[in-house]
């Protein structure tokens, strides 16, 4: 089998094998990078962003981008390796400059901090000092545990049961009390799937927020066409299909708490199978760096020589599955029989816009901060009756009697003093106006249905900006980047 | 020795364990789990919630104005009988001042249709209300056990759609009505707005979550009083209240692609019970970006209200889709039938004249 891309005069073998068209590494190679490099080069923005601009600019003015690299998610690495050798190309052709800076964000758990920097020093030592020139990689961690601990003020979010209205009681954090972020999961979240909705909800807030506080120019994400499909098709299981359009959104300046940012957010890999990205990674022996990289290697892919079986485990229970887990193993099974399924979710996703607002005022969610457009509360309470049947006999009148007196109902009684011990501060508390609860539809059925007792402690949204002196430089290996040099005692920060 | 009579099992009184009470009234044994949100309900409470929140739809949407006839498109299933129960009841109870009449599609599905059609006819005794049945084989001149040896079983559904949806309108048109109700159930609008997604159906996607529909053209309008009505509960529903409904799956298989999304929203079901709710909720919150006008390109636009030029029927374009639908069975059709063939009856027929035979 020959590579259908090569010129003719000298074909290579093909290796991989993608949308009905066979290719050998380089030319396979070549197409994923012109893929990526098309959506960087979307619009003018953009394109002034990446582009080397003469009269060259002066110091300080060159965009800043942020590139969120997760060492467990293949889109993010492979992105930063075709982002890496444009930056080579550009230092080659421009005179040692290049067009753009990269600050890459690396969002870790406390249990694996040692892997991640390790991998991330390898990475660095093995690929990004080959650019040879400093100042232009900087590399940040940040603690996902550390997601409360640095909060100054938590709001306790409840719901009503008997009619969804959202009520919080804030209240300040003094040092000697620090919330973590995993006993709280562990101890509000009913299940696996809230657990890891919470958890994404935390890791983007968290990129956007760093990317405003370091003053970046623009977000690119890793996400591929699959990862997009799957996000954009979860977010309208999960009720949150009105945000599918500022999801997308890589034209406007992006918003956070109500504030404008000066950056943008873009997915260059978008016109990328997930598929085509593992066999890249694969043919650029890019998967060492990758933290489950034995795993990786198991991934479905495009390869010719190597055809592997799906990556989820067959055998789990849809039960213990995520909804975002769900989702994936959807497009694994169909994917073979209507093969156009993943690009024309993106494609009609790429179609929608921001729905018309049914709110007084403008108004975001507590929770995952995206904006809102009809009253949840309203909505579901129109449609949900959570009133009961009349007590009628003497029988039924002691059964409940014995409920109020077991365990279920002092539960139930102990959630009611809470609901209105919180009301009762709601309606003190004169700022009400300014201090107006709202969540999304999604995170209230969230707090509604998956987690215990239909309340949560969540970082107040004008204290989010606190969190981020969790972020720390990593100063060693920023220090090799900028100094050509492996200095191996200096200790890890 | 002295006597002791054996206890009765039977009337001994049974005492409920606190876990098992209802989880609205803490008062009454629970016998469901309510499939909507996993509470544990009495029979009681269970159909309470059942019938107000159906009545809540029809309040909040303004679905129905006194003095109104309402066609109720019956075809002997569980989600049209129930809606017709629960009209008539809603309506006394409430007195919405409405006039309910019950209008039947024969497709002509032999052994499925003929036998759901005599659920309807008893349905008719049962709730005193008038019934008008329209075939397919008056109004098209095919029945859709002819189609389906025509065209194939692939594409039954696309044949069936359409013509159904056109019957339903003429027969509500003939009967002087301009209100059609139907028993679309809230896993159906989930599973269009999935569907509509997925292939990418950027036309339907705005209006797929819509109670009421109609063109600016047609008298007749369409409405939805079970958009947020689980299938499951409608199921619990009819069990609870003995309703006598007719259970058997079409016997043309439903559409393929269908399946795979369907399958799909029950895993989700398993883990987020609200997910059809909350993929109504999103539905009802997708907009689409306004076209970019190109003045080089003629576009011939969409007229709401344009009618086909073959029968009068509202369309899109100048020919309405049951008229070029029928345009290419025309030609396919046998030029010569035997007398009495049986040939061309469904499947269902066969299964039923198994189900019958015994020893």
């Amino acid at each position: 089998m020959e590579c259908q891309r090569c010129p003719v005069s000298g074909r290579n073998l093909a290796t991989v094998e993608s949308r009905k068209e066979k290719f050998c590494d380089e030319c396979f190679i070549k197409f994923v990078s012109t893929k990526q490099r098309k959506q960087m080069m979307k619009d003018e923005f953009f394109r002034n962003l990446f582009k080397v601009l003469y009269p060259l600019e002066k110091e300080g003015s060159v965009a800043r981008i942020l590139l969120p690299l997760s060492l467990s998610d293949s889109g993010s690495l492979a992105m930063l390796d075709i982002v890496h050798d444009l930056l080579l190309e550009q230092v080659k052709q421009h005179n040692n400059h290049t067009g753009f800076t990269v600050d890459i964000l690396t969002i870790f758990t406390g249990e694996t901090v040692s892997i991640v920097k390790e991998r991330m020093e390898s990475l660095v030592k093995e690929k990004l000092l080959k650019l040879n020139k400093p100042n232009i990689y900087k590399v940040h961690f940040i603690d996902i545990n550390e997601f409360f601990s640095n909060t100054s003020r938590v709001s306790n979010l409840i719901i009503d049961d008997g009619n969804f209205e959202i009520f919080a009681k804030s209240k300040s954090v003094d040092s000697g009390s620090r919330l973590c972020l995993r006993e709280i999961l562990g101890e509000y979240c009913l299940n696996n799937s809230s657990r890891t909705d919470l958890t994404s909800i935390i890791k983007t807030q968290l990129i956007k927020h760093f990317a405003y506080e370091n003053d970046n120019d623009a977000i690119i994400w890793g996400h591929s066409m699959t990862k997009l499909s799957e996000v954009i098709i979860s977010l309208v299981v999960k009720g949150k299909g009105s945000q599918i359009a500022t999801f997308l959104d890589s034209e406007s300046f992006d918003t956070l708490d109500n504030r404008p940012c000066n950056y943008k957010n873009l997915y260059p890999m978008k016109d990328l199978l997930s598929v085509e990205i593992e066999s890249f990674l694969q043919i650029k022996s890019l998967t060492r760096f990758l933290i489950n990289f034995e795993e990786t290697n198991a991934k479905p892919n495009c390869l010719i020589a190597k055809k592997s079986s799906p990556l989820l485990d067959q055998q789990k229970l849809v039960k213990n599955m995520t909804i975002n887990e769900i989702t994936t193993k959807y497009f694994q099974d169909i994917q073979n029989d209507y093969s156009n399924i993943i690009s024309t979710v993106l494609r009609t996703a790429d179609k929608l816009t921001e729905p018309r607002s049914s709110m007084t005022k403008p108004s975001q969610c507590q929770i995952c901060q995206s904006k809102i457009y009809t009253d949840p509360s309203s909505w579901l309470d129109r449609i949900t009756v959570t009133s009961s049947c009349p007590i009628e006999t003497s029988e039924e009148e002691s059964a409940f009697k014995q409920w109020q007196d077991s365990k279920l109902g002092q539960s139930h009684t102990r959630y009611v003093e809470l609901l209105n011990e919180i009301k009762k501060d709601t309606a003190n508390n004169h700022d009400v106006d300014d201090k107006d609860v709202k969540l999304c539809y999604g995170c209230l059925i969230l707090l509604n249905t998956s987690v215990k007792d239909k309340n949560l402690i969540w970082p107040e949204v004008d204290t989010m900006s606190s969190l981020l002196s969790s972020t720390k430089d990593d100063k060693e290996l920023n220090e090799i980047l900028n100094q050509f040099e492996i200095n191996s005692d200096r200790e890890e920060c | 020795m002295s006597f002791s009579a054996p206890s009765d099992p039977v009337n001994r009184p049974t005492k409920v364990k606190v876990s098992q009470l209802c989880e609205l009234c803490h008062s009454r044994k629970a016998l469901i789990k309510r499939p909507k949100n996993l509470s544990k309900l009495c029979k009681q409470c269970f159909c309470l919630v059942f019938e107000t929140e159906i009545h809540n739809t029809i309040v909040t949407n303004s679905l129905f104005q006194r003095g109104e006839r309402i066609a109720v498109g019956a075809s002997g299933g569980k989600d049209s009988t129930v809606l017709a129960h629960m009209l008539k009841l809603l309506n006394d109870r409430h007195d919405y001042g409405i006039e309910i009449v019950l209008l039947s599609i024969d497709e002509g599905i032999v052994g499925y249709r003929d036998d759901s059609l005599a659920t309807v006819k008893r349905n008719q005794q049962q709730y005193g209300l008038p019934l008008e049945i329209f075939s397919f084989k008056d109004l098209y001149d095919w029945t859709m056990d002819e189609i389906v040896s025509v065209a194939g079983i692939r594409n039954s559904c696309t044949y069936c759609g359409v013509f159904r949806r056109q019957s339903l309108d003429r027969g509500a048109a003939k009967l002087g009505i301009s209100h059609v109700v139907t028993g679309h159930n809230a896993d159906d609008m989930a599973e269009t707005v999935l569907m509509n997604i997925l292939r990418g159906d950027v036309a339907r996607l705005e209006k797929s979550t819509a109670i009421i529909t109609q063109s600016s053209g047609s008298p007749i309008k369409r409405s939805k009083p079970f958009k947020y009505s689980y299938q499951k509960e409608i199921v619990l529903y009819a069990h609870y209240m003995k309703l006598d409904y007719f259970s058997t799956e079409c016997t043309y298989a439903p559409e393929a692609f269908r399946g795979t999304a369907r399958e799909y929203m029950k895993n989700l079901e398993a883990v987020r019970p609200s997910c059809i709710v909350d993929i109504i909720q999103s539905g009802e919150n997708l907009a689409l970006k306004a076209k970019k006008s190109n003045a080089k390109k003629r576009v011939v636009k969409f007229v709401d209200g344009n009618r086909c030029t073959k029968c009068g029927y509202l369309s899109s374009n100048s020919i309405c889709k049951a008229c070029m639908l029928l345009e290419g069975l025309e030609k396919s059709r046998a030029q010569v039938a035997i007398e009495n063939d049986t040939s061309t009856h469904s499947a269902a027929l066969k299964l039923r004249a198994l189900e019958k035979l015994s020893f």
